[in-house]
């Protein structure tokens, strides 16, 4: 079912185009880890650099390359201190919401899952559901859980292949995996509470030697993702 | 109307263009045309884009102008403001600036082509995109 969501979230055709002053190969190569079609185009001397993005239908957006470079490389900041540059940070990602890109990385992955969780802490309620593969890998979460299962009223559910203990924490459900799809898989997903505007989910599978995923803030889709978790048993 | 495919209306057509004294490109810089052309942001960044790439499609400087604007206010565009300035280059920039001679507009190929500045225009130009960035 998560194989299924993500070859839906496919969508061919998608490139992007940098525009800079100078034609500087390390720019186009530092997009081009996202697995997209980049080109590269020349501007007039001393102006500022930007990105457009587009698909076989056209135009889809533009930002400044240095907010492009962000997204590529998210900050990874604790759950709560993200405040000041939520509002641009959004707008970048609903720009490539709903598109599978390969090659992600594990860091542009943990940046993606804190905006989520973080997302989650603010609302405060509602249901988070987090895939770690493996529960040891859950390891290094274990205390930004906490802080959020202990400082809401969120339902967390924690899925992963039973390869450590994890220590009991009040508002978190372990859910040991066995069904080797899932356990391809980096998953977080929050139903966004009474507030459905706040739903939200990242899905990730792991390739051989990164990851090829996508991003949602369309409740439905969030709804799917939350629903092939819950049939997991355990 | 019909004897517009007439071989005798061809003919005269293609002597009757504008004369070169009056649209070389250092006589434009006493045509008020080419400082009305001049007077806004997005045409001068999209001459400039032009010096650069000579030839460019209105979907593509449609881009360049959203891509740039997003420079000044730091903010991303969506499709909006890219249909917003799509529609004014072909209502307004494009015509505008054709009109002045800087550039051929076709609007059936919906391709532009910059045509020869004078290098005084170019300079200006260049100065305006430059000093844009303060």
């Amino acid at each position: 079912m998560l194989d299924e969501l993500l070859s839906d979230a496919r969508r061919d055709g998608l490139s992007v185009t940098v525009y800079t002053p100078d034609l500087d190969p390390a720019v186009v190569d530092q997009v081009t880890i996202h697995g997209v079609a980049v080109e590269h185009r020349l501007l007039p001397p001393s102006t500022a650099p930007f990105v457009t993005i587009q698909d076989d239908d056209g135009f889809l957006g533009a930002l400044p390359l240095a907010d492009f470079e962000a997204l590529l490389a998210p900050p990874v900041d604790p759950p709560g201190s993200r405040a000041d540059v939520a509002a641009s940070y959004q707008s970048l990602l609903s720009l490539l919401e709903d598109t599978a890109f390969t090659s992600l990385d594990r860091r542009q992955l943990l940046g993606t899952s804190r905006e989520i969780e973080d997302r989650a802490f603010r609302v405060g309620h509602g249901t988070l559901r987090a895939s770690f593969q493996s529960l040891s890998t859950f390891e290094a979460q274990t205390d930004v859980y906490r802080h959020l299962a202990v400082d809401t009223d969120l339902d967390i559910h924690v899925y992963g292949e039973a390869d450590w203990t994890p220590p009991a924490i009040d508002g978190v459900t372990y859910h040991e995996t066995t069904e080797d799809t899932v356990e391809r898989f980096w998953v977080v997903a929050f139903d966004g509470g009474s507030e459905r505007g706040q739903a939200c989910a990242l899905v990730a599978r792991a390739e051989d030697e990164d990851y090829t995923g996508f991003w949602t803030y369309d409740p439905k889709t969030v709804d799917d993702v939350l629903a092939a978790l819950e049939t997991v048993d355990g | 109307m019909g004897n517009e495919r007439e071989p005798t209306s061809v003919t005269e057509s293609s002597t009757s263009t504008e004369s070169p004294d009056s649209d070389s490109p250092g006589s434009r810089l006493a045509d008020d045309k080419f400082y009305r052309a001049l007077a806004a942001r997005p045409r001068r960044r999209l001459l400039a884009y032009l010096l650069e790439h000579e030839t460019a499609t209105r979907d593509d400087l449609a881009a360049v102008l959203v891509g740039w604007e997003t420079t000044d206010s730091g903010e991303t565009a969506g499709t909006d403001s890219y249909r917003r300035i799509r529609t004014m280059l072909r209502h307004s920039h494009l015509p505008m600036l054709d009109d002045a001679g800087l550039v051929t507009y076709d609007s059936t190929a919906e391709e532009v082509t910059l045509r020869d500045l004078d290098e005084r225009a170019v300079e200006v130009l260049q100065l305006s995109i430059a000093t844009e960035q303060g």
